[in-house]
């Protein structure tokens, strides 16, 4: 098999593509490991119910999945507080085995829930502009991947300035780093974990909205895209959330380049297999520091 | 009616009891020095009335507010400045960043730039570092970090553990001589310091503690003339 040089570079393209999105899930996964020391391990399922919702609100009420997006982030959002207050909120001192089992609870629930309410179907997003495509002299992209690219890159950048310029992202930012200084500062910790908790997992159903307009949805979709969040954010460095922006689109291309070069099915062996090297070579991950 | 009343504090880890009916108060504009040896419970004491820690028994009132059932963020806005032993910076944040966090509460935030002139004026190498993170300065700037952030939180009543601690000796008496500043400028200061002698200069009262006890109490120049006290802190 001949691979061109213009076949490398479309596999790079769709691979930042895609990786921007893995970015985003993991994204939130390290806002939340970062601040409360917690693997969210429901962080894929909480990203499916943002892609369901997406689906529904086209399905009944004909809004535009751009249109839907701050939607599915509010909706989860506000479901990440709840779950925050009902269950993490009661297991953060508790050993690490009661905390995964905890988080793979919320999992169970959502998942589940999700396939006892919709059935475990199939189901795709189609807008007028899902068959569209952007034509360059070397390649073709499709519309919705370079929107999911581009809004990816905005919610990157809204993160980045709420975290770095406004009081409130300080704050989470402080709390993260020493939590007794923070509260001795005046920050309400539990208010910072709720508000923590809410943007991570509502990141994440961003990244489910914009992946609902290019690939099948289905309640049991969050597996995958919860192992490769959890591999980027150890990859690019527990708690740096800019790390992770950054290693969801190393893992991308990495996927993208090796389906070209040995075998589509074997992506996903490969960008586990550099994840295991990297994790050898530097057990702190790509980017040591912390947001 | 002073300003902080601890009575009857009772403290413990666990099944360990670490403060013993503790009680002592604090007039406002004075500097209070507690004082003993490694392990006696100062840290605690302080843990306890900032909210870290929560008695078994016994009352803290602050202006006449019961603390012990307040959350730490509470009773930092009430106005109390707990400055830990250690530092305890954000080390991934820049100085200013560290600074505009001990602005949070609404007492502290409308006056930072009036408090990052009067902290810049006391510490000028905190401004030339500025931008600089945090985790990456020296023992003694990180510890002019550690005060400069509790001036910024603008409190009635300050803190201290061991703010001298791991830093030279000029620098250690620098910090002693801005303490005593702080007090005339009208802070009322609560002060943990391993240098009993250079404590009990400044201090206007001192209470000596002992496996969680208050065994002694009086004026700074009592107790730097009291016997036992020059035997068992002093060296002398
Ligand atoms: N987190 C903790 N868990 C259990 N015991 C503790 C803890 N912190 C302190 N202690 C114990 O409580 C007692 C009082 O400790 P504390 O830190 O208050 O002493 P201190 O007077 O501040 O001492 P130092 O001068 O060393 O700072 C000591 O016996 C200490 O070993
Ligand atoms: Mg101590």
């Amino acid at each position: 098999m001949l691979v061109s040089l213009a076949d490398v570079a479309r596999a790079i393209v769709s691979g930042v593509l895609i990786g921007s999105v893995y970015s985003l899930i993991a994204m939130g996964l390290a806002l939340i490991w970062g601040v409360m020391d917690i693997i969210n391990f429901a962080q894929g399922d909480f990203m499916m119910l943002g892609a369901f919702t997406t689906y529904w609100l086209l399905e009944l009420a004909g809004l535009d999945p751009l249109l839907s997006l701050p939607v599915s982030f509010a909706l989860v959002f506000a479901l990440g507080v709840l779950t925050q207050r009902v269950v993490i909120e009661r297991i953060l001192q508790a050993p690490m085995v009661s905390q995964i089992s905890a988080t793979f609870a919320v999992l169970m629930m959502i998942r589940y829930g999700a396939e006892a309410a919709f059935g475990p179907f199939t189901r795709r997003v189609v807008t007028s502009y899902t068959g569209t495509v952007l034509r360059f002299s070397w390649t073709t992209i499709p519309l919705t991947r370079a929107i999911a690219f581009s809004i990816s890159l905005v919610v990157a950048a809204l993160l980045y300035l709420f975290l770095t310029r406004t009081y409130v992202g300080l704050a989470i930012r402080a709390t993260s780093q020493n939590r007794m200084a923070a509260s001795l500062m005046g920050i309400d910790i539990r208010r910072m974990y709720m508000l923590a908790f809410g943007i991570g997992v509502g990141v994440s159903a961003v990244g489910g909205t914009l992946l609902s307009t290019f690939f099948p949805i289905y309640p049991e979709m969050g597996g995958f895209f919860c192992l490769i969040a959890f591999i980027i954010v150890v990859f690019g460095g527990f708690g740096s959330i800019f790390g992770a922006y950054i290693s969801g689109i190393i893992i991308g291309v990495t996927e993208a380049v090796s389906a070209l070069f040995i075998s589509p099915t074997l992506k996903d062996v490969v960008a586990f297999l550099l994840f295991i090297i990297i994790i050898l070579v530097k057990p702190r991950g790509l980017f040591g520091a912390r947001m | 009616m002073p300003m902080l009343e601890v009575s009857n504090l009772n403290v413990y880890y666990g099944d360990m009891h670490v403060l013993w009916d503790l009680s002592f108060s604090i007039e406002e504009h004075e500097i209070v020095a507690l004082l003993g040896a490694n392990g006696a419970g100062k840290t605690t004491t302080l843990k306890t009335i900032s909210g870290v820690l929560r008695p078994r028994s016994g009352s803290i009132r602050f202006k006449g507010v019961e603390l012990t059932k307040l959350p730490p963020h509470k009773i930092a806005e009430l106005g109390i400045a707990h400055i830990p032993e250690g530092r305890q910076l954000f080390p991934w944040m820049t100085v200013l960043e560290n600074l505009k966090v001990a602005a949070y509460t609404k007492r502290a935030r409308s006056r930072l730039s009036e408090s990052l002139e009067t902290v810049y004026r006391l510490f000028p190498v905190l401004k030339e570092r500025s931008s600089q993170l945090a985790g990456t300065l020296s023992g003694g700037e990180q510890q002019m970090l550690a005060i400069a952030r509790g001036l910024v939180m603008r409190p009635e009543l300050l803190m201290l553990d061991e703010p001298s601690l791991g830093l030279a000796p000029k620098l250690a008496l620098e910090v002693l001589e801005l303490v005593k500043t702080l007090r005339d400028e009208g802070y009322t200061v609560l002060l943990v310091e391993q240098n009993v002698h250079h404590a009990l200069r400044i201090a206007d009262r001192a209470y000596i503690i002992e496996t969680g006890r208050i065994v002694k109490e009086g004026s700074g120049e009592e107790l730097l003339r009291d016997e036992e006290v020059k035997r068992a802190y002093l060296g002398i």
